[in-house]
Parts: C-alpha cells; structure tokens; sequence
C-alpha cells in the first residue's frame, strides 16, 4: 500500500510538471491517503487528553469546590478548537 | 499539572466580559504578563490563579521549560496563600448566554481539519507541519436534510445549498497557521454538493458526497505588517466522502469528508506572510464526539445567521 504522504508527493509532482499550477484532484483511488495527510497524528493531538474545562468559569466554580487552583490556557481563538 | 484544575477559554471574549467571568479574570490577568497593557490588547497566555482571583503565576510561552517553571511558581505560591484567600468568599454567579448552549445535541458537529498539502516550498519551522481544527455545527432539521428523501440505492438529491455555503465560506478558511475570518457569501463563486445513495444494508445507508469548491474574496485588508492593501484570498477544490446513516437512529454514525484543492492570498493573523502564492491544501471532515472538548463552538458561529 503507498503511504500517504508519498502519495501526495507523486500528486505534487505531476501538478510541478506544468508550468500553471493546478488544483490537487481528489479522486477515489487518493482520497484515503489525501485523508490521512491531513488529519493530525496522535503525537499532535496528546494536549487533548488533559480533561480540560471549556470555559474558565467552569473551572472557578469546580476549583473552588474541590479547593485545588486553576490553570487557565487562553489563546485568541479557543485552544481545542481554532486558534 | 494534577494539583490545578485546567481550562481554556477563548481570550477576547473573556477579556471583555462584564459578567462575572470577566470581572473575575481581570483581576488575574493584570497581575499577569501582559498587566497594564491597553484594554484592547491581548491578555492571551497561561494563567494560574486561586479560585478567589488571587494571581498565583502567568507566562505566554510555548517553552515547555518556561511553562514547567511557572507551574512550580505558582503552586509555591497557592502553597504560601492563606487558606482563607483561596476560595470565593460569596456564592458564586451562574452564567448564561454562551454560545456553547446552542451546541447541536440533536443535530450534528463536525470537526473541520485543515493542513498545507506536501509541496516544494519549505519553511524548516513550525509552519511546516502546521495544522488547525475547527467545529462545524448542523441543527437537526438541517442533518436531516443531508440525506435523499429516498434510501434506496442510487436515490440521491444536493445538499441544500444555503447549507454548503454556509460549510464553505466558514469553514473552508486559510486558518492552517492562525484563525481568519469567514469568507463573506459573495465570496462563494462554486458549492455544491451531491448526496447519492450507495448501499442499504439493514439500519445502515452509506452515502456518497462529491462537490466543487470555489471561493474567491477580492478587497482592501492589512494581510501582513505592510498595512492595507488590494488583497484577493480564495479557494479553490473538491469535496468527496461518505456517510453511514442509520435509519432507525435518524442520524450519521460516521460522516468523513475530504477536501483538497488551492488557497491563495491572506489576512491580518493567518500567518501567510511570504506565502500568498497558489499552494496546495486541503480539509478532512469527521463526526465530533459527544465529550465536553468537542463541544467547541465554531469559530465563525457568528456568521452562521443563527
């Protein structure tokens, strides 16, 4: 089977070959390794697991019912979703 | 990392909140890094603080060691807090009114990948492997209008088109290095997609989607530090993907989505600085699970017209 990424290089490739760059042509036979490329692998998503609060409020009412302080990420954008 | 209870939080909003999420974080975040910093400056960053709003540590770092060493601050600092400033002293607030309360139990979200496609040009840094997610949400009544009123094989209909639109010009955005705006709806030269039927096998309807993609967005913007200029940022591509319905459950089980095609140009914060050229890239679409973290709101729920 041809790894994902190799497969999207040999796509690249022939998009290189004219000089006028063309749209990548997703098609069934490239479709899961086009997938694949995309989606983040699960080194890139281990952030996910720490059972975060989704908003800070929440996590100032839980820490102050189990006594225990609050770490707060806050970006511009919401850190699990687009930022 | 076990002693805290950890959040996250949309910055801009709670910075500018006037209810009691906001009142209490400013009393954080201007003992923080950025304290005393205009009011309409970022207060982004990693905050630690006692749930009475006492500051315990800050930093706005992507330095692993940077974070671990505020982290050991402030949990001196919580150490070294009397017990009677640790807690809210009256009973707090409820907040209602979030977005977060219009997530579409009964209907459908969907996480929205997005990803550079391999090519030629090479950054060697973090813009490379960049990646972001957003979430894509559907009421029911719009889920439902996803599948052919038919569901036997080869009964197909399109997707609403005011639904494919609204998926494009939200969500098929340059927000790889850094969130942007929606496209506006003139913006959407080409969207469609077509749902056609290819098996029934007991409870389970598999359903083919196949479209084009073509959003173009000329205008006046700052892309870069240079300030404003005649800017044009597009798209250009294919949806193609399946989902498995269930007939008795009347919703997707699974619902995967991909998207590759062209992007060019830029805006204020997605980075693209020296990168405005046509390069590849592409979007991979999937079923959110029901958990708390993916009840994200969409980034541009606001251009939803909800």
């Amino acid at each position: 089977m041809m790894r994902p990424h190799a497969a999207a290089l040999l796509l690249l490739a022939g998009l290189q070959a004219s000089a006028q760059p063309a749209d990548p042509v997703l098609t069934e036979k490239n479709l899961a390794a086009m997938r694949e490329t995309i989606l983040p692998k699960p080194d890139e998503e281990k952030w996910r697991a720490i059972p975060w609060r989704t908003s800070y409020w929440t996590a100032v009412l839980d820490g102050n019912k189990a006594g225990r302080p609050v770490l707060l990420w806050t970006m511009n954008g919401h850190p699990l979703a687009c930022t | 990392m076990k002693s805290f209870i950890p959040a996250t939080d949309e910055v801009h909003t709670l910075h500018r909140n006037q209810g009691p999420a906001g009142k209490h974080f400013r009393l954080v975040s201007e003992k923080g890094h950025y304290a005393g910093n205009p009011m309409d400056a970022t207060r982004q960053g990693i905050y630690a603080l006692a749930p009475s709003g006492e500051f315990l540590a800050s930093v706005n770092s992507t330095s692993a060691d940077a974070v671990e060493r505020m982290l050991k601050e402030a949990l001196k600092a919580w150490e070294d807090l009397p017990k009677d400033r640790r807690l809210l002293k009256e009973k707090p607030e409820e907040i209602k009114g979030r977005w977060e309360d219009r997530y579409p139990g009964d209907g459908m979200a969907l996480r929205v990948y997005s990803r550079d496609l391999p090519r030629e040009k090479k950054f060697g840094d973090w813009r490379d492997p960049a990646w972001n997610i957003d979430y894509a949400w559907f009421l029911k009544d719009e889920m439902t209008s996803w599948m052919p009123e038919s569901t036997s094989k080869g009964a197909y209909r399109e997707v609403p088109e005011a639904l494919v639109r609204r998926l494009v010009r939200c969500h098929f955005v340059d927000n790889v290095r850094g969130q942007t705006n929606a496209f506006p709806d003139e913006a959407v030269k080409q969207a469609s997609l077509k749902a056609t039927i290819e098996s029934v096998k007991g409870d389970r309807v598999t359903v083919r989607y196949e479209g084009p993609v073509e959003l173009v967005h000329k205008g006046r913007w700052a892309a870069d530090d240079t300030g404003e200029k005649d800017q044009e940022r597009g798209y250009r591509g294919t949806i193609l993907g399946r989902g498995v319905w269930s007939l008795q459950g009347r919703r997707f089980i699974s619902l995967d989505l991909t998207s590759t095609g062209t992007r060019w140009g830029g805006t204020r914060y997605n980075f693209r600085n020296n990168d405005f050229d046509p390069a590849p890239m592409g979007y991979a679409i999937q079923l959110a699970p029901d958990t708390p973290t993916d009840r994200m709101v969409p980034a541009s729920i606001g251009d939803y017209g909800w």
